[in-house]
């Protein structure tokens, strides 16, 4: 069985001190631990900010490409060895701004790949910008007037774009998200996973502040009922729900699952064979 | 020497490639060289396009001024080619009058003998074929493995048409070319030039191609793919060119040859992901078929102008290799060459085509399989002493690969400067080492490059510098000055970066005049010479989307420095 310690690697973090990072990083381990992941077997690759910098505070694969790259570099690792079990770990300014565009096609490509999205609606690395989350009207050093751009909805885009998984997280309940985690890990196909990650530096609402207003997804909450799940994410008012919005089993890319990785060179007789067209 | 050219010219969708291929295979089975370049417009119907099709006893690579041939598959086409037909050649086409022109009404004989007008090019392919006296078994074979992949009833009414269409001509062509002798044919294939980077691609142990569609490398994945159930290659159509090249490296970093695909435009978008590819240290193959820009530029017609580009895109400083193939044949020796340097440096190997080499068909010789020999870059893990380190620093700078996954050992890549172990670092210390480790690769990069340098340099007047493409066209220019009486040699360079130089060049008292051949406008290649410290004598540049024909480069060069 593997242990919390199997993952503990000894960097030293650049996260702020009290930062909700922390508890998403034990709630990663949480869920590998759930699913006895192996270290090796686990490749997390990551963009550029603040959160895309915990796979080197974890001991697994790493490839830290970047910003708004993550999903295609992903997309190609898990293509050539379907053996392994790869994450992207981003924030919501690399997912959704930099690299919207992947995402609207994995949506469509569906790799089985479970992408964790540090949502804590602000640019945190550049020293707080607006990101394509921060609500409307808060106020930046940039945007000085307050945003004035809509935010992005990201669930409910998932869900209309008929993604695999969708499911959103808060790093303020960390049980439920190693959970969320290990469900998105453990699905086949792309799972996406939105985390409120409140920002002590340059957030608008911290931690306390959510804590009344979020809540788990009732029992009888069905992932399979698309307009069910659409109606919760597009949900305004004072209650933010979490937990797995919607599941919808569909064939993945690659269709052929074969691991790549194995077979080295040449076939000559291949090369001969299409040859013949040529002459 | 026999050589004859002719022009099949049309309207974008009335299927002149396929009257061009088909003649070009029969050809090619009568035991003749055959060079055909297309010349089309950006658009899927209508306007102006032409197949040119040059046969020959002798290899072949270059266009002539003046054509023996034309064919017009539409009468719009007629006046656009007609100037470039020879004054002992001949028209054929529906409304062709004058003396040297046969009326050919390909329209009416396809429905009345097949019963479809869709038959009109099988109705060219029999003129052409009576005109020339080839041996119709061969057009007839060849229609047949074209078409029987529709049904065998298409297949036949083709052969009809051609056959009758052929008949006719022999019967009533009173204007006689010498008929196409059958040589022996000694088993010599035509592919185009994507068709050949995609085989050696896979020759040279690709497993994965992603791309974005760009004219003019798109053949590529398309032949990857129609070709993936044979050979097991993953290919994947990317939703733009940011996510191809970081596909790419996301296969290569799992342990697979990858490559992708592109034009100027294209790899505009791309060299993020070299700088990627340069730092992560994560080998991958980028072939950037040229176009003229700037922007969207000429998008079918041919330029050599992003040498300049991909010498110095992408941000920070690395180290790379560049390639650029001359044909079908050497583009076998490159992208094995490619991949196999990007794998055991990895480092970025870009490899440079054009519209001119892309979309050409070649005559390549024999394909040489049994002589390749990949070598597999990957370490075994049970051989990594201690916990492994993807930048280990080395003598060469070049640090040892495992596959994240095959054993207990941690694979871990990093964009921001890291340590050995892959973990990301600002340590300025381990910085400057990791900067002298990746370019401590260059030396040995370097001493992988061949020029080939011929043996008579000193004892010629000019020496003409070309790169890619344009190498046939050059040394056929070589030759014909050299029979004039103006001793040239010529030297291309398809193994452009890390640059080598011949010594011969350095040269301050050199005789020979140095003449540097380039389809751009300010002479890139020349300009890297000449910064290196070569006196460039002379340059020739065309950039008006076409390319060069043997003639006008002989008359430029004849101007300066010939003998009459
Ligand atoms: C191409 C590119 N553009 C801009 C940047 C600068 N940059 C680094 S991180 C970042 C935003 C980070 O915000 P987010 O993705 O939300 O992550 P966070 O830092 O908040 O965790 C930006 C704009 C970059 N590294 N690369
Ligand atoms: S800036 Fe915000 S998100 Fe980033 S580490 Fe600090 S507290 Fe965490």
């Amino acid at each position: 069985m593997a242990k919390i310690e199997d993952y503990k690697n000894n960097s030293i973090s650049a996260w702020c001190p009290g930062c909700s990072n922390f508890g998403i990083l034990n709630a990663v381990k949480n869920a590998f631990v759930k699913l006895d992941n192996q270290p090796q077997e686990i490749v997390i690759i990551s963009g550029i900010g603040q959160a895309p910098k915990l796979p080197h505070y974890l001991k697994c694969n790493v490839f830290n490409g970047l910003h708004g790259r993550a999903l295609p570099v992903a997309t190609g690792i898990k293509a050539v060895n379907p053996e392994l079990t790869v994450l992207t770990v981003c924030g919501d300014g690399d997912f959704y701004g930099e690299g919207g565009n992947h995402l609207l096609h994995t949506f469509r490509r569906n790799p089985d790949i479970t992408s964790i999205v540090h949502n804590n609606q602000v640019y945190a690395l550049t020293k707080g910008q607006a990101s394509p989350t921060t609500e409307l009207g808060v106020k930046t050093k940039l945007q000085f007037d307050g945003v004035k751009e809509e935010p992005l909805n990201p669930l409910a885009l998932a869900i209309i774009m008929n993604c695999s998984f969708v499911a959103r997280g808060f790093a303020g309940d960390l049980d439920f998200l190693a959970e969320i985690i290990a469900a998105g890990i453990k699905h086949r196909g792309f799972a996406l996973i939105d985390i409120i990650q409140p920002c002590v530096t340059f957030g608008v609402h911290q931690t306390p502040w959510y804590k009344d207003k979020i809540y788990r997804l009732e029992n009888d909450h069905n992932p399979g009922d698309r307009d069910a799940a659409l109606k919760k994410a597009a949900a305004t008012g004072d209650k933010i729900a979490t937990g797995i919005f919607y599941i919808n089993n569909k064939p993945i890319f690659p269709e052929k699952e074969i691991n790549l990785t194995e077979n080295f060179g040449t076939d000559k007789k291949v090369l001969t064979e299409l040859e013949k067209s040529f002459s | 020497m026999t050589e004859i050219s002719i022009i099949i010219c049309g309207q974008a969708g009335q299927g002149i490639q396929t009257v061009g291929y088909i003649l070009a295979k029969a050809v090619l089975r009568s035991g003749y060289y055959i060079f055909a370049w297309q010349d089309f417009q950006s658009r899927i119907r209508g306007g102006e396009s032409s197949f040119r099709l040059v046969i020959s006893d002798q290899p072949v690579s270059s266009l002539p001024e003046k054509y023996d041939i034309l064919i017009s598959m539409d009468k719009s086409n007629t006046p656009f080619y007609a100037p470039l037909v020879k004054k002992s050649g001949i028209i054929i086409a529906e409304n062709g009058s004058g003396e040297n022109s046969v009326e050919a009404h390909f329209r009416k004989i396809a429905e009345d003998v097949g019963g479809n007008k869709i038959y009109a090019n099988a109705s060219a392919v029999g003129v052409v074929s009576g005109i020339l006296g080839l041996d119709f078994k061969k057009i007839e074979n060849v229609l047949k493995e074209e078409f029987s992949k529709k049904s065998d009833e298409v297949a036949d009414k083709n052969i009809k048409v051609a056959r009758y269409s052929c008949d006719e001509t022999v019967k009533n062509n009173s204007k006689k070319f010498p008929p196409v002798k059958e040589l022996k044919n000694p088993g010599r294939k035509i592919l185009t030039g994507n068709e050949s980077l995609a085989l050696w691609a896979i020759a040279g142990g690709c497993r994965f191609m992603s791309a974005y569609p760009m004219t003019p490398s798109t053949g590529i994945i398309t032949y990857l793919s129609e070709t993936s159930h044979k050979t097991g290659i993953l290919i994947e159509q990317a939703e733009d060119e940011l996510a191809a090249i970081n596909m790419a490296l996301g296969a290569s970093f799992a342990g697979v040859r990858s490559m992708t695909a592109t034009s100027g435009g294209g790899f505009c978008l791309m060299v993020e992901g070299l700088s990627l590819a340069a730092m992560t240290e994560t080998p991958v193959v980028i072939v950037l078929g040229q176009r003229p820009g700037p922007a969207t530029g000429l998008p079918t017609r041919t330029e050599q102008g992003e040498l300049n580009f991909a010498l110095h895109s992408a941000h920070g400083e690395f180290p790379r290799f560049i390639f650029a193939p001359s044909n079908a044949s050497d583009s076998f020796k490159i992208m094995i060459k490619a991949f196999e340097m990007s794998q055991k440096y990895r480092v970025p190997a870009i490899v440079l085509t054009d519209q001119y080499l892309a979309d050409s068909y070649w005559t390549v010789e024999n394909f040489n399989f049994e002589n390749i020999k990949l070598n597999d870059c990957f370490s075994k893990p049970e051989d990594v002493a201690g916990e492994f380190k993807t930048y280990s620093i080395t003598e060469t700078g070049i640090s040892e690969r495992i596959k994240p996954g095959e054993s207990e050992n941690l694979v871990i890549a990093d964009s921001d400067e890291h340590d050995q172990y892959g973990h990301i670092t600002e340590n300025l210390t381990i910085r400057k080492m990791m900067v002298e480790k990746r370019w401590r690769k260059l030396c040995l990069m370097t001493d992988e490059m061949n020029v080939p340098v011929p043996d008579g340099l000193y004892a010629s007047e000019v020496v003409l510098v070309s790169w890619g493409s344009t190498g046939g066209i050059v040394s056929e220019v070589a030759g014909i000055l050299s029979k004039k009486g103006t001793k040239t040699e010529s030297i291309n360079y398809t193994e452009i970066w890390p640059l080598k130089i011949p010594k011969e060049f350095f040269d301050k008292k050199r005789k020979f005049k140095i003449v540097v051949i380039e389809n751009n406008f300010t002479g890139q290649f020349a300009g890297i010479l000449e910064k290196e410290g070569v006196r460039i004598d002379g340059k020739i540049n065309k950039y008006n989307g076409l390319p060069f024909t043997a003639e006008e480069i002989t008359g430029e060069v004849e101007k300066t420095y010939g003998k009459n």
